[in-house]
């Protein structure tokens, strides 16, 4: 049994520990690649070929959206649940008088969303860009934090590095999915937010915050998806990268010396979720 | 350029809301949506979802790998190998949630009107008992618990897209989130992988809906 790093000013991971885990990380992924990568790419190639494939299952019925809060207890297939389903990303279209504060730069939301758009709801393939828009908005994030010179423990580095690759990798399969509505460009507003305030972060643990929020809305966004997504398939490839962020979470949170119980939560919650018509992908949504 | 807001203000809809003002940005929704009055969010709903037995299989199975979990936890606390405080104290945090996610598919089910299957999946109860009797060293319980916390988390991820209700998905993935977020802690402890598929969780530990209960 390794011992755990006592808990240090910043990190509670001493450095050969996170050096062995990326090591480790790197190497059980070469060896398992052999096969979990050919199992990802066929899941992608499949999802890719049946996306759009409408499900014939049940319908989810309900009573009419109010806008108000979702439910703070986990998802259960009750009528509060439904709140996390397609509506709520049309629900959100009516926030018109909302706008988004990004620097000094204020976007009225109604401005970043069609009637047509705000008429028919996301489509699999519009957030499967969306997705792609996020994975590639978090790897900017990563390299922002690999290059602040604010991170003083060295073995973070290599974890910046392939939690990056790994996010890299979350993209090129949401590619897929999107087909030729992929953007292959970071999500302009999120991006910038991540960025900034990796730019604005006073230290090693600030920087550390952001990213852990980054994971966290990513997941968060995800999970909400999967109430929202209409093909067969594609959910499935979402499902595969939510445990992947989940666990990125769980690293960067005890490397902050936070408490367990705060790093790993009983249920994953959509509290973090982004709304899709508050960051569009860049050139608007298409 | 003036500071942005932070990632957590942005994404936080609690504080969102709190500070734009609930009752204005819900009337806007409710007019945006056209789906009726004010009135509505008062209203008590008259729809009852009833699960149809293919979700009621899957949601059962859940069940069952959970009481699994937690019976596989409380041999783990109670075999006395488990030495280290801060294994201790994981182990201990991790058989509350497994209690929780329980509860959460009894929920479900008694939702869909039906019933949850407490006892603790028989495959898994017969897969897992050579290695439960044969445990020696910390390590062996570690290794023991990252193997159920895997066969969960597979679980839940290959439930995705089988259900008749897409609710369902969140349900199962909040749960399988958290399972994932216990193998990669159980990573870092055994100094093994935190991400062992690498980018994208494979299902291959998966248990089928049905089998074992």
């Amino acid at each position: 049994m390794k011992p755990r790093a006592e808990v240090g000013e910043s990190m509670e991971i001493s450095e050969a520990e996170l050096l062995d885990m990326v090591r480790s990380t790197a190497e059980q992924h070469r060896d398992a690649m052999a096969t979990a990568k050919d199992e990802a790419a066929a899941l992608h190639a499949w999802a890719a070929r049946t996306a759009g494939t409408p499900e014939t299952g049940t319908p989810v019925t309900g009573t009419p959206e109010t806008g108000t809060p979702e439910a703070r207890t986990p998802e259960t297939g009750t009528l509060d649940a439904r709140r996390t389903t397609r509506r709520r990303f049309l629900a959100t279209l009516g926030a018109g008088g909302l706008a988004v504060s990004i620097g000094s730069a204020v976007v009225p939301l109604a401005s970043l969303v069609t009637p047509a758009y705000a008429a028919s709801g996301p489509t699999d393939q519009q957030l499967s860009q969306f997705a792609e828009s996020l994975e590639l908005a978090a790897v900017a994030a990563y390299t922002a934090a690999s290059a602040s010179a604010k991170i003083r423990t060295a073995s973070l580095l290599p974890t910046f590095a392939s939690f990056s690759a790994q996010h890299s990798e979350h993209a090129a399969a949401y590619g897929d999915l999107a087909g030729d509505a992929a953007t292959a460009t970071a999500n302009p507003t999120f991006g910038v937010i991540a960025t900034q305030q990796i730019e604005q972060a006073a230290d090693e643990r600030a920087v550390v915050q952001v990213l852990l929020d980054t994971e966290n809305t990513l997941s968060s966004t995800y999970l909400t998806t999967l109430g929202t997504l209409t093909s067969t398939a594609t959910p499935k490839v979402f499902a595969s990268i939510i445990p992947v962020e989940s666990q990125h979470a769980t690293v960067l949170g005890i490397s902050l010396g936070l408490q367990l119980s705060s790093v790993i939560p009983p249920f994953l919650t959509v509290n973090q979720q982004l709304d899709y018509t508050k960051f569009p992908v860049a050139g608007g949504t298409r | 350029v003036k500071p942005g807001p932070s990632l957590e203000a942005i994404t936080d809809r609690r504080r969102l809301l709190g500070a734009g003002g609930l009752l204005a940005t819900s009337a806007v929704l409710l007019a945006a949506c056209g789906s009726g009055s004010s009135s509505a969010s008062s209203t008590t709903p008259t729809t009852v979802y009833r699960a149809t037995a293919n979700d009621v299989e899957i949601l059962r199975t859940g069940s069952s790998v959970e009481a699994f979990a937690i019976s596989a936890y409380d041999k783990a606390l109670a075999s006395g190998l488990l030495v280290d405080p801060n294994v201790q104290s994981a182990a201990k945090l991790f058989h509350d949630h497994h209690s929780r996610h329980a509860d959460l598919f009894a929920r479900a089910l008694f939702n869909g009107k039906s019933t949850p299957d407490a006892t603790p999946n028989s495959y898994l109860v017969s897969l897992f008992t050579p290695r439960l009797l044969t445990l020696a060293t910390e390590r062996d319980v570690i290794l023991l618990l990252n193997d159920v916390e895997r066969v969960a988390s597979d679980t839940y991820q290959s439930d995705v897209g089988r259900f008749d209700n897409k609710t369902y998905n969140i349900t199962v993935m909040q749960v399988g989130g958290t399972e994932a977020a216990h193998i990669a802690n159980w990573g870092l402890t055994l100094g093994t992988s935190p991400t062992p598929d690498g980018a994208f969780q494979t299902t291959g530990s998966a248990v089928q809906p049905a089998t074992g209960i």
